[in-house]
Parts: C-alpha cells; sequence; structure tokens
C-alpha cells in the first residue's frame, strides 16, 4: 500500500498541511514514524473536500442568484429526477470513502502493531499525573512548567521504537502526543498499548541542554476528561540520542539520597494535588505538616507533639499513602488514590524524609 | 398526479370567523386564569407544539449563556483564578469563589460545559424540531385533526417539563462535572456522596422517555390518520424524515434509558456494573451510550434536514429534485446509523470493531450526500426568492456541508487517533447541530411563524441576523478546526500558550453569534407585538398547511380534506390565495375562480 | 376517489368520559372505532418494542459478563432455587391465560367472568411478587428466611426470630448482594458480586413492570366495572393485555437465563 506524501500532492500541499498542523512552541513536521501516513490521508481528504466544497458552493450561490425569482414568473421546467444523475452521485462518493477507509485502516493498523524490538517501558495514568518507568526501574525526577504545572519530561532515545504499556489507577485518561498525531485511552484494569518511533533529531526543530545535548521535546496531553486538573495532566516527551538516553535513565537510577527520591515521588505523583509551599489544592499542603496538628473528618484528631514524634508521624504518613480513605483530613474530600501496590517502601520512607524536610 | 380539475374545495379552509365560530387556536376562550388553564391542559397539538416552542428556547438561551461562559473561560490560556483578570473577574462575580484553588476553579469550568451540552443535547435539538415543529405541523400536514394520541402529547410535554426541572434541580444543587456522555468510572465516582449526578442522569431519563412517547405517537399519526388521497409518496418529506426521526427515537431511548438506570444503580447502589474497582467493564459503558446516542445524532440532523426539505423547493417554487430518492435516503440514514456507534470508541475499543465501525460509518455518509446533491439540485433553474427562510436553508447547506465533510476524517482510523477528542471534534459537531439542525430549525421557524402566529415579521432585519450569525459561528467554530489539528484536547479549561490568539478569535465569533440571535429573537418578538398580519401563504406553498388560515383554526381543517396534488407540484399549481398574474401555471385563473368559490371568497388575494 | 362523509366536531368529552361501550365513539381526530384501535394498537406495539429494547440492554450486559467471568455467574446461579423459579413461572403463565381469557369475556359480554379473570391475574401478579420478595430476594439478601419456605428445613437453626417468628435467620446465608454490598463470606469467586448485581437489576426492572401491569389491570377493571368496554370497544382490556403478556414473555426470558444455565 502506497501512502500519499502530502508534500508531492500538490503545489500547496506544504503551505497548507504546515498551516492546519503547524504549532509555533515545539517541532515542526511529522514528528514519528507513522504521523506522516496519518497527515497524508488527512490532506487527502481535505483536498477531496475541498474539490466537492468549492464547486458546490459556487453553484448554490451562483444559482441562487441567476435564478432569483422575478414577479410574473415560475420555474423553468427541468427534470425532477434523474437517475442516472442520482445513481452518479452515490456511487462516486462511495468510491472515494472506500479509499479513505482502506488507507485509514492500513494507517491505523501500523499505528497499533509494534514492532518487536521495540523498548517497552509502563506508563501509569491517574487523577492527574502519569508516571513512567523505564525498562531498568528508573523513573524521571526532571520537571519543566507547562502553563501553572510543573509536569514529568520523559526521555526517550531518537529513532528507536518505544512501546508504552498503559494502565489507570482510576478512572479513564487517554495519551496523546500531537506531535505523533496518535492517541490511546488509558483505561483502569485493563492495559492498552501506545508505540512511537521518534524520527531522528535533525537541526530544524531541536534544542541544546546546558552541556550541549540535542533534544527536541513534544507535548503529551490527557485527552479523556478525567476530572478537576484533567487540563493540567500533561507531559512532555523528550527526544534525545541514544546513547544520552541511556547514561540519563541509569544515572536516575543510582543510589539517591532520601529526600531527593521523596521528592521526585512528590514530583512524579502527587503534586497535582499537593503543594510544599503552603497553599491549598485537592489535598492539603505538605509544607509543615510534620509537628503540626490534625483534624479528621470523624472528630477524632492528632496533637502537634504527636505528629513531631518521628514513629508516630512515619506511620501516619505511611497509612495516609497505603489506606487514604482511613483518615479523612477535616475539610477534604476523600479523593486520594490509593497507593498499595503502587509505591515501595523505599519510596515511601523517601516521602517521609521529604515531608519532613519541608519546615 | 397532478392535475388542476380534480383540486377538492375540501382543501380549503375558510377564512376565520365564517360559518364556525372556533375561531383561530390562539384565540382566548375566556380570562386570564381560563387561559392559562387551557393551554396546561390543552390537548390541541399546536399549543402542544407552541408550548414546546417556548421551552426550547428558553433551555437553548440558557445553554447558549452556559456556551458564553465557556468560552469566556476560554479567552485566556491560564485558567483565571476568580476576581483577577478579565474573565477571572467575569467568572469571579457571576459564579466563583475568590478563594478557591485551581482544581475547585477548574471544576467550575467543568461544570459550565457539562451543561451546556446536556441542556443542548437533551433539551433543545432533540425536542427542536420534531416536538415544536413536528407537533405544530405534521398533523396539519397529513391533513389530521390532531396527533393520534392528544393526551399522550401532552403528557409528554409534561414530562419534558419534569425531566428539565430535574436537571434544573441538579444545577441548583451545584451542577455536574461529567461532560454530557458521562462516562463512568468518572460519572459513578465524582462528587461521592452528593445527589447532583444522579438527578441529572435521571433528568436524562426522564427526557428520553417524553422523546420516545412523541416518537411513537408521531409514527401511528403518520400510519393512520393521513388524509385520503394522500399515500406514502404524496406525503410532504418534512413529514418523511420526522417520520424516520421518529422511529429512530422509539428504537434507540430504551438502550440509553436502561444505560442510565444502571448508572444510578451504580451511584446509589455501587452495583459494579460499570466500575473497573468492582470488576465491572467502563467501556461496556461506552457501548451502551453511543448505541443510543450515535443514532441520537440523526434524531438530530433528520428534522433538521426535514425542515430544508420544505424550505427549498417552497422558496425556489420549484418541485424537490428526486424526492423518492430523499425518503429512501431518511430511512437509509435511519437505518444504518444504527450500526456505526463504534466510530466514537476508536481509541478504546478492539481492533475488529474499529474496522466494521469505520467501513460502516462511511456507508451512512452516502445517502447524506445524496441529499446535500438534490437540495443543490432543486435550486438549478428554480425561482428563488431571497426570504429569509431561504438564507436560512442556504446557510445550512453550506455549513452542514462542512460538518459533515469533517466528519470524514473523524471516521477514517488513523487520523481519528489525532482527531478524537480534541477542538476537531468540537468543531465538526457544532457544524452539523448548530450549523445543521439549529440553523435548520430558526429557519423552519421564520418559514411557518406567519403560520402559527399570524403575524408577519420585518424580513429585512431577519435576513441581516442571519448574517451576523452565519458570521459569528464561522468565526467561532471554523477556528476550532485548526485548534483541534494542531493538538488542542476539548474540555480543557486551560492550555498552552501557542493556542491562545485562534481561542480569542472563537470567543469573539461566539459574541457576534450572541448579538445575531438577540437579534433574531427581537424580531421575533417585534412581530408579536407589532408584525403586520399574515396571509394565509405568504411564501407560496402547496402542502396543507398552506390551505388553512394564519393562525390555523382549532381543528386544523373545517372539513376532511381531500388530497390530490403532491406536495411540490409548483409547475402546475396556483398556491392558494395567490394571483394567477403572480405565478403563471397553466389555467391559472381558472384554478383560482374555483379556489375563490371554494372559499366564499373570504380569503384575501395574496401577499404582496 | 370517495369523499369520506363530513363528520361533526365531537367534544373531547366523548373519549373521556365514562361512555358505556356501546355509546362509543372513537375520539374526534379519528374516522372511526376501528381505524383508532388499530392506531392504538400500533402504539401499544412500539411501546411494546422499546421495553424489549430496555430488557436487550440487560441481556447484554448478562452475556458479557457471563463471557468475562463464567465461573462466577456458574456460582451464583447455583444459589437460585429453580423450583421458586418455575413455580413464578407457571404463576405468570396462568396469569397470562386468565388475562386473555378476560378479553375473551368482555367481547361476550360475560362481564361477572371478565371481572374475576381480570381480578384473578392480578392477584397472581401479587403471589408473583411475594414468592419474589419472600422466599428468594429475603433470604439472599439478609439470610431471613419465611417460615414457610421449604429451602430453611434444609438449614440449621440459628434460633433467631424476627417479626413473631414468622422470620427465621440462618447464619451464614446472607449477604448475596449486588456490587459493593456483597459480602457472603464463602463466596468463591472474585467476581461473584456482578452476578448478584445482574440479578437483581433484572429481576428487580421485571418486578417493577409487573406492578405497572397490576396498575393497569385495576384500571381496566375499574372501567369493566363502569360497563365502558363490550363486544364493539375493548380497546383498553385488550392493551392491558398486551402489556401483560409481555411482562410475561420477558419473565419467560430471564427464568432460564438466572435459573437454568449453569
Ligand atoms: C447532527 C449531528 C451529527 C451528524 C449529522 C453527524 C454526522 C457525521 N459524523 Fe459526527 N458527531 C456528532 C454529531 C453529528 N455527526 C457529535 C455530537 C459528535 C461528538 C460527540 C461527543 O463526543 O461529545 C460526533 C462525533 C463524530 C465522530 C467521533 C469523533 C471522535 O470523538 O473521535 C465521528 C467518527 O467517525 C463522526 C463522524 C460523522 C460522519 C462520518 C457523519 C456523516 O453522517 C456526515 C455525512 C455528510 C457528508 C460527508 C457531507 C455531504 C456529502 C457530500 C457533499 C458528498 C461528497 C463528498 C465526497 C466525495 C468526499 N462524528
Ligand atoms: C445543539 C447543540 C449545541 C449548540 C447549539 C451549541 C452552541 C454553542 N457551543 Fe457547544 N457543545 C455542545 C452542543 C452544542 N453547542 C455539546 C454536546 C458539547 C460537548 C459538551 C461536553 O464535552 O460534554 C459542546 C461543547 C462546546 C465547547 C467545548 C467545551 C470543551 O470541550 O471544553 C465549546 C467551546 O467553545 C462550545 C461553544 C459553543 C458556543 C459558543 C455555542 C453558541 O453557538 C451558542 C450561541 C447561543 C446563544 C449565545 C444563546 C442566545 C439565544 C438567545 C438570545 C435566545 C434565542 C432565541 C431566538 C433565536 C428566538 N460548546
Ligand atoms: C487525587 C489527588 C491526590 C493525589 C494524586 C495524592 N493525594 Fe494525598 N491527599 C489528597 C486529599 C484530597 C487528601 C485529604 C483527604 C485525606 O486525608 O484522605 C490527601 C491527604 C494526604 C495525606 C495526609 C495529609 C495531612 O495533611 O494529614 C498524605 C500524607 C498524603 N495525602 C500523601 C500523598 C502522597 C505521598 C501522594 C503521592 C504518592 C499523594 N498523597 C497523592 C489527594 C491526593
Ligand atoms: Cu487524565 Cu484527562
Ligand atoms: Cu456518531
Amino acid at each position: 500500500m502506497t501512502m500519499i506524501d502530502p508534500s508531492t500532492t500538490l503545489i500547496l500541499g506544504d503551505a497548507v498541511h504546515d498551516y492546519i498542523f503547524r504549532r509555533d512552541g515545539l517541532g515542526g513536521r511529522s514528528m514519528a514514524d507513522g504521523a506522516a501516513s496519518a497527515d497524508g490521508i488527512f490532506m487527502f481528504i481535505f483536498w477531496i473536500s475541498t474539490a466537492v466544497f468549492v464547486p458546490f458552493t459556487v453553484l448554490m450561490l451562483y444559482w441562487a442568484f441567476k435564478y432569483r425569482r422575478r414577479p410574473g414568473t415560475i420555474a423553468q421546467a427541468s427534470p425532477s429526477h434523474n437517475t442516472m444523475l442520482e445513481l452518479a452521485w452515490s456511487v462516486v462518493p462511495l468510491g472515494f470513502f472506500a479509499y479513505m477507509f482502506f488507507e485509514g485502516f492500513h494507517g491505523y493498523m501500523a499505528r497499533l502493531t509494534s514492532p518487536p524490538d521495540a523498548i517497552e517501558m509502563h506508563l501509569t495514568a491517574r487523577k492527574w499525573s502519569w508516571t513512567l518507568a523505564y525498562p531498568n526501574g528508573a523513573e524521571t525526577p526532571v520537571q519543566q512548567r507547562v502553563g501553572a504545572q510543573d509536569v514529568p519530561v520523559f526521555y526517550v532515545p531518537e529513532d528507536k521504537p518505544v512501546k508504552f504499556r498503559m494502565i489507570s489507577q482510576d478512572v479513564l485518561h487517554a495519551f496523546w502526543v500531537p506531535d505523533f498525531r496518535a492517541k490511546m485511552d488509558v483505561i483502569p484494569n485493563r492495559y492498552t498499548s501506545f508505540w512511537f518511533k521518534p524520527d531522528r533529531l535533525d537541526s530544524a526543530s531541536t534544542g541544546t541542554t546546558d552541556t550541549g545535548v540535542k533534544y527536541r521535546d513534544h507535548f503529551v496531553f490527557c485527552a479523556e476528561y478525567c476530572g478537576d486538573l484533567h487540563s493540567e495532566m500533561a507531559a512532555i516527551i523528550r527526544v534525545v540520542p541514544e546513547a544520552y538516553y541511556h547514561e540519563t535513565i541509569n544515572k536516575w537510577n543510582d543510589a539517591v539520597d532520601p529526600v531527593e527520591l521523596g521528592r521526585r515521588q512528590w514530583a512524579a505523583k502527587c503534586a497535582s494535588c499537593h503543594s510544599v509551599d503552603g497553599s491549598k489544592n485537592t489535598g492539603p499542603t505538605w509544607k509543615g505538616l510534620y509537628g503540626s496538628s490534625r483534624e479528621f473528618t470523624d472528630g477524632s484528631s492528632y496533637t502537634p507533639e504527636q505528629m513531631a514524634n518521628d514513629d508516630f508521624f512515619a506511620e501516619y504518613i505511611r497509612e495516609s499513602i497505603l489506606v487514604p480513605a482511613k483518615k479523612i483530613v477535616a475539610g477534604y474530600p476523600n479523593q486520594m488514590t490509593p497507593w498499595a501496590g503502587q509505591i515501595s517502601e523505599a519510596q515511601i520512607n523517601g516521602i517521609i524524609a521529604y515531608i519532613k524536610s519541608l519546615k | 398526479m397532478a392535475t388542476i380539475d380534480d383540486r377538492n374545495a375540501d382543501t380549503l379552509g375558510s377564512a376565520a370567523g365564517h360559518g364556525h365560530d372556533e375561531g383561530s387556536y390562539l384565540t382566548p376562550r375566556g380570562g386570564l386564569i381560563t387561559t392559562i388553564w387551557d393551554w396546561a391542559t390543552t390537548v390541541d397539538h399546536k399549543k402542544i407544539g407552541v408550548m414546546y416552542l417556548a421551552a426550547v428556547l428558553m433551555m437553548f438561551f440558557f445553554g447558549g449563556v452556559a456556551a458564553l461562559a465557556v468560552r469566556t473561560e476560554l479567552f485566556s490560556p491560564v485558567r483565571e483564578v476568580p476576581g483577577e483578570g478579565i474573565t477571572g473577574q467575569w467568572l469571579g462575580s457571576f459564579l466563583g469563589n475568590p478563594d478557591a484553588s485551581i482544581a475547585e476553579n477548574n471544576n467550575l469550568y467543568n461544570r459550565a460545559f457539562t451543561l451546556h451540552g446536556a441542556i443542548m443535547v437533551f433539551m433543545v435539538i432533540i425536542p427542536s424540531v420534531p416536538a415544536a415543529l413536528g407537533n405544530f405541523f405534521l398533523p396539519i400536514m397529513i391533513g389530521a385533526k390532531d396527533v393520534a394520541f392528544p393526551r399522550l402529547n401532552l403528557l409528554s410535554w409534561y414530562i419534558y417539563v419534569t425531566g428539565s426541572i430535574f436537571g434544573i434541580m441538579s444545577i441548583l444543587m451545584g451542577g455536574v462535572d461529567t461532560g454530557w456522555t458521562f462516562y463512568t468510572p468518572y460519572s459513578t465516582t465524582t462528587d461521592a456522596d452528593q445527589m447532583r449526578v444522579v438527578y441529572m442522569v435521571l433528568a436524562a431519563f426522564i427526557l428520553g422517555f417524553s422523546s420516545i412517547l412523541t416518537g411513537l405517537n408521531f409514527v401511528v399519526t403518520t400510519h393512520k390518520l393521513r388524509a385520503p388521497g394522500m399515500g406514502w409518496f404524496d406525503m410532504p418529506l418534512f413529514v418523511w424524515a420526522v417520520y424516520a426521526t421518529s422511529i429512530l427515537q422509539v428504537l434507540a431511548t430504551p438502550v440509553i434509558g436502561i444505560t442510565l438506570l444502571l448508572l444510578v444503580f451504580e451511584r446509589l447502589f455501587r452495583v459494579g456494573i460499570f466500575d473497573p474497582g468492582l470488576g465491572g467493564d467502563p467501556v461496556l459503558f461506552q457501548h451502551f451510550f453511543w448505541f443510543y446516542s450515535h443514532p441520537v445524532v440523526y434524531v438530530m440532523i433528520l428534522p433538521g434536514m426535514a425542515v430544508i426539505n420544505e424550505i427549498i423547493p417552497v422558496h425556489s417554487h420549484k418541485k424537490i429534485f428526486g424526492y423518492r430518492s430523499m425518503a429512501f435516503a431518511s430511512l437509509g440514514i435511519a437505518a444504518v446509523s444504527f450500526l456505526v456507534w463504534g466510530h466514537h470508541m476508536f481509541t478504546s475499543t478492539g481492533e475488529l470493531a474499529a474496522t466494521v465501525f469505520s467501513a460502516l460509518t462511511f456507508l451512512v455518509a452516502v445517502p447524506t450526500a445524496v441529499k446535500v446533491f438534490n437540495w443543490l439540485g432543486t435550486l438549478y433553474k428554480g425561482s428563488i426568492s431571497m426570504t429569509p427562510p431561504m438564507v436560512y436553508a442556504l446557510m445550512f447547506l453550506f455549513l452542514f456541508t462542512i460538518g459533515g465533510l469533517t466528519g470524514l476524517p473523524l471516521a477514517t482510523l488513523s487520523t481519528d487517533m489525532h482527531l478524537h477528542d480534541s477542538y476537531f471534534v468540537v468543531a465538526h459537531f457544532h457544524y452539523v447541530m448548530m450549523g445543521g439542525t439549529i440553523i435548520a430549525f430558526i429557519g423552519g421557524l421564520h418559514h411557518w411563524w406567519p403560520k402559527m402566529f399570524g403575524r408577519m415579521y420585518n424580513e429585512r432585519a431577519a435576513i441581516v441576523f442571519a448574517l451576523v450569525q452565519f458570521v459569528g459561528f464561522n468565526v467561532t467554530f471554523f477556528t476550532q478546526f485548526i485548534l483541534g489539528t494542531r493538538g488542542m484536547p476539548r474540555r480543557y479549561a486551560s492550555y498552552v500558550d501557542e493556542f491562545q490568539t485562534l481561542h480569542q478569535i472563537s470567543t469573539f465569533g461566539s459574541y457576534i453569534l450572541a448579538i445575531g440571535f438577540t437579534g433574531s429573537l427581537a424580531v421575533f418578538v417585534h412581530s408579536l407585538l407589532a408584525g403586520k398580519k399574515a396571509p394565509q401563504n405568504p411564501w407560496g406553498g402547496l402542502t396543507l398547511e398552506w390551505h388553512v388560515e394564519s393562525p390555523p383554526s382549532t381543528h386544523n381543517f373545517h372539513k376532511e380534506p381531500i388530497v390530490h396534488h403532491g406536495p411540490y407540484d409548483f409547475d402546475t399549481i396556483l398556491p392558494p390565495g395567490w394571483d394567477p398574474k403572480d405565478y403563471p401555471v397553466p389555467n391559472a385563473h381558472e384554478q383560482a375562480e374555483a379556489y375563490a368559490k371554494a372559499q366564499h371568497s373570504h380569503v384575501g388575494s395574496s401577499h404582496h | 376517489m370517495t369523499t369520506v362523509p363530513i363528520r361533526e366536531t365531537e367534544s373531547h368529552a366523548t373519549a373521556t368520559g365514562a361512555v358505556p361501550w356501546h355509546k362509543y365513539k372513537a375520539a374526534h381526530h379519528f374516522r372511526n372505532k376501528e381505524e383508532e384501535f388499530d392506531g392504538v394498537k400500533l402504539g401499544m406495539w412500539l411501546f411494546l418494542a422499546t421495553e424489549v429494547l430496555l430488557f436487550s440492554g440487560l441481556f447484554c450486559a448478562y452475556a458479557v459478563f457471563r463471557i468475562l467471568h463464567p465461573e462466577a455467574f456458574t456460582n451464583g446461579s447455583s444459589y437460585l432455587d429453580w423450583r421458586w423459579g418455575g413455580l413464578n413461572t407457571v404463576v405468570l403463565l396462568v396469569s397470562s391465560y386468565t388475562m386473555a381469557a378476560s378479553i375473551r369475556n368482555v367481547q361476550l359480554q360475560q362481564f361477572a367472568r371478565a371481572k374475576f379473570n381480570l381480578l384473578f391475574t392480578m392477584a397472581c401478579g401479587l403471589a408473583f411478587l411475594c414468592i419474589k420478595f419472600l422466599f428468594e430476594y429475603t433470604p439472599k439478601w439478609s439470610g431471613w428466611f419465611f417460615v414457610l419456605d421449604p429451602a430453611l428445613s434444609h438449614h440449621e437453626d440459628s434460633g433467631k426470630r424476627a417479626l413473631g417468628g414468622l422470620f427465621h435467620f440462618v447464619e451464614g446465608y446472607g449477604g448475596k448482594r449486588p456490587g459493593e454490598w456483597f459480602d457472603y463470606p464463602f463466596s468463591t469467586d472474585n467476581y461473584e458480586h456482578l452476578w448478584w448485581s445482574v440479578y437483581y437489576s433484572a429481576t428487580g426492572i421485571h418486578a417493577t413492570h409487573v406492578i405497572i401491569g397490576m396498575g393497569l389491570i385495576a384500571w381496566v377493571y375499574l372501567r369493566v366495572r363502569k360497563g365502558m368496554y363490550g363486544p364493539t370497544h375493548y380497546t383498553g382490556v385488550e392493551m392491558a393485555g398486551l402489556y401483560w403478556h409481555l411482562v410475561d414473555l420477558i419473565w419467560i426470558f430471564l427464568f432460564p437465563l438466572l435459573y437454568l444455565i449453569h
């Protein structure tokens, strides 16, 4: 099956294509294997539709004007049906539709079948953040501001197929990378997958890190409505040279000190609901949590002394993470995701240490 | 079958007041209280139609205000904190809490678009043409005195009102933030301790009942109450399309009924059928939901097409092109529309299902194409009056075709992977729903307004506001196609900066649109208060409603009409009430004389 | 083409008030009684189609979950006693017969029999509901058995009584509830609650239909008493009958699906 290349379909093709898909902040043209074919079929439909629509509109307006009513006259004799014509305008569109369907089907199957050598990573979605576990178990500590939110940056190697196995911990989400022209729903209790092969880094669309490494960023958006912070549930896919990719994820995985580990956990999983600067969000802030009194919706409460007792505090935080519904802090909804089974003891200890550090 | 000589005098109504004491259906039967009571308990399909019209327009206004709130919030990329910034101040003073957190403030936005979608779909567009215009005109067009079950008809209206009240109750309790699609498990878990989601879902359930009963009533009416002489293929195409719609309503709505019931059970009793936490299947909900909600998009568009089927031939004074293919296209759309629901779920169903659904979706586009081309063919060599209804019809052709054509990349598997849940979809469905159905509905209102209320309106002003709407509409929604292809997801309270310009243009467009509709509203109010008295047949239509007075008498016809000519025989039949000089069909003078005799020379000559 | 005689406009009251059957005229917008009857019947059939579609949603859910969790469904249905289901099937079949008979009675002017048959049909409906609630829902939901339930004899007497001894408690039997409410300690399958969700939804919605049907029959019964139905006008009885047959028919589908397939 030959795919139509938008740049060769028409002279105007490039300009229109770029207008339709261009996004100023990041990259330009198709950014992953497969995106080119999706764009091709899109542009094909676009031009066919234009070719139908423009004459249609011109005729409509021209006739509306030419045959405008003049008093004392009636409509001229003209056939009120014509079987050949009517057949033609059912069958011809059907032909075009069939072609669109087949092209779309091929593109779609290519999208779904990942090559066997794809690097497999695990992506977890929840209200309202993404966590990516690399093959070596590392998780990204890097963050970047998008809008008003710091979102995780996922590093992937250039020109290598990558496959995400995705699952949601709560409601439906969808993983969309507009530059790759693809998205896939992320569903609780069922694995779905998303694969892509980022184009090689070329000079046109890349940035450079402080250390002189080339990279290219692509936005990730959550495309399935998932509640309050649906629109903040973004991430960035950063395409980097392969060697740099391996170096970085190994570095991430090296032992880090507990406070830093906790901070990374926070950034990846908790920041959408818990601030560390004292501001109110979906959940209580963590600033000053150590040693401050707690009141719960069931009427019970903890004193500052209890909360400053290391063992008691650790116990409480651990429970809050694993079974949040046990004690609901007064004034907040019972909204927090239970993390039991999703988080390691080392990570919990890291979080405890990190919270303590937030005086 | 059109021969002039057998035009039967019985088809003609007599002028108001002549020989009968009933008067028009609008004539009050007593004082204020009596009149209100009379309307509240009426079984007259015309009054019920008018009551639907009032209710639908009111809900359209609420839905429109919610849309403006949505657009206003989207004027700036970052969610506005109430009380700060331009839109923040606006939202803050009307809806918000100045101390709200990001999440709470986003939540406000989420409720606004849910409210907007749910109102527009369940309370506006589904009942708009069938329940308001259909109720009024379907029986008259087939020569019946009323619908088959008049009391059931009134009951449907009350059910509609009850459903709307449930919806409004839910809004007053704080609104829901699920989106109009109520996807589980979000809809079963959000605001867990609150009843308002339950109320909103029940509202949709109850409105569904109203819709089923209306559909059932129309099917029976069309089957059983056609006037003598009116075979199936002598029916006006309006009736055909409303009939096809009614079948869809009857067959699809029960499925959403059970789905919504299970959703309510899920929330109240945590039964777990759709809840993955309890082993249920959230995708099953989507199947159930779209099994109804896809046919329902044709429940929305067929009546819109029905209106266009009448406007174009009447205002072109020309027989419609391809009558039979039009009728069969309506039925074809209705039938295939049951088999394509999965195209809303390309990113969540299996490959095989997605493929089949994609193929079938293209199939449903074919009869639509037939219709579009037939309308164009009707214009050819017509005698076209640029009246307000005709302007709306041309707007419809333009906007609906764009909407339909942009459905194609959505139906294509590989491109939908990109476009699904983006603003491209939002633009697509506004072009078909708003640019299609709502524009047709407002056009139909202009077409039949003189008949319904016996008053003309200022045609020039009406055209001006139609054009304002046209401009506003395209500015609002064309930009959204580009937003979508460039990567703007739907249901976003905030977005990255690079989408800002397009969003701002879109927001401006929506204000223009609001001005346009407010203008139309003013035109109608002015007509009611100070409009010229409408002639019996201002546009020169041939279907039966143009044979009775404006406004019609309580029983529509004084004698049972007998139909002797087709609905669109403009080249041989002098439109009732028209002057042969203006309309030189064969034997025009004899027709006019026969007509005048039948009328006991009571009807004024023409509209000029 | 014949011209249909012009009819005088009649007041709406003609169709609404208590008109004896032999004086009944069709509502004013119908040409005659026959046409009205056909119209109402078509409407009723359409309505029955919507009811079937309503239940078909439930049947789909049943099929999907049965395929996904066959174990849970076999387990769950093994707790249903086919004898109660069977008895209820018989009760409904008999009631369908008496319903049909009452229509015949009205057509033959046998009003006393018609009234008896209508009452009997309603009584069957009531019996159906009693069996459902006392012998099926209550024990499964809570472990309290009605004293007359034969199943009681298979269980050890826990000695707990309620409502003056009318209900006996069986330890460990209850808790077979839908969804999250499920807390039957001896369940062997993690998804058994889904079976109970389907079971309670399907039978619950069906039971609601039984109640609505009884209401319709009661309404028809009153109208028969007022002499509004007879050989030339029996629309209401016929429609109530159609509805009742539908309620029966749906049970005929539910019974094997829930009780018999393991
Ligand atoms: C009035 C309502 C209406 C109508 C009529 C349509 C008509 C069509 N719709 Fe649309 N649609 C909606 C309302 C409607 N839709 C809504 C509300 C949603 C979103 C719901 C939500 O998620 O909230 C939606 C979403 C939607 C999707 C899902 C998108 C997604 O979420 O990923 C798809 C995918 O296939 C689709 C396809 C189509 C197609 C192919 C048609 C076709 O019927 C169009 C056929 C018409 C034409 C094609 C134009 C005329 C034809 C010609 C001029 C012929 C010549 C053409 C050629 C030779 C090319 N629609
Ligand atoms: C019939 C259906 C319909 C109609 C008419 C409209 C009309 C409009 N809609 Fe739409 N919309 C939907 C159905 C509709 N919508 C649906 C189903 C959704 C999806 C919701 C979801 O995601 O869950 C949606 C979502 C939606 C969004 C996306 C939100 C998001 O995803 O974040 C946006 C954003 O711009 C929007 C804007 C508008 C605007 C500006 C109008 C304007 O056209 C409105 C203009 C109207 C007025 C301003 C009212 C003025 C009226 C009067 C003054 C009285 C009129 C009286 C007479 C004319 C006699 N709508
Ligand atoms: C969906 C939003 C959300 C996410 C994500 C979230 N939380 Fe929470 N969290 C809440 C809410 C709401 C509360 C308050 C109600 C309660 O106590 O359960 C809370 C409470 C807490 C508390 C008790 C705080 C106090 O003031 O006593 C701790 C500790 C906590 N969360 C830790 C975490 C950790 C660790 C993570 C990430 C691994 C996390 N949360 C992710 C919403 C969230
Ligand atoms: Cu996650 Cu939307
Ligand atoms: Cu659809």
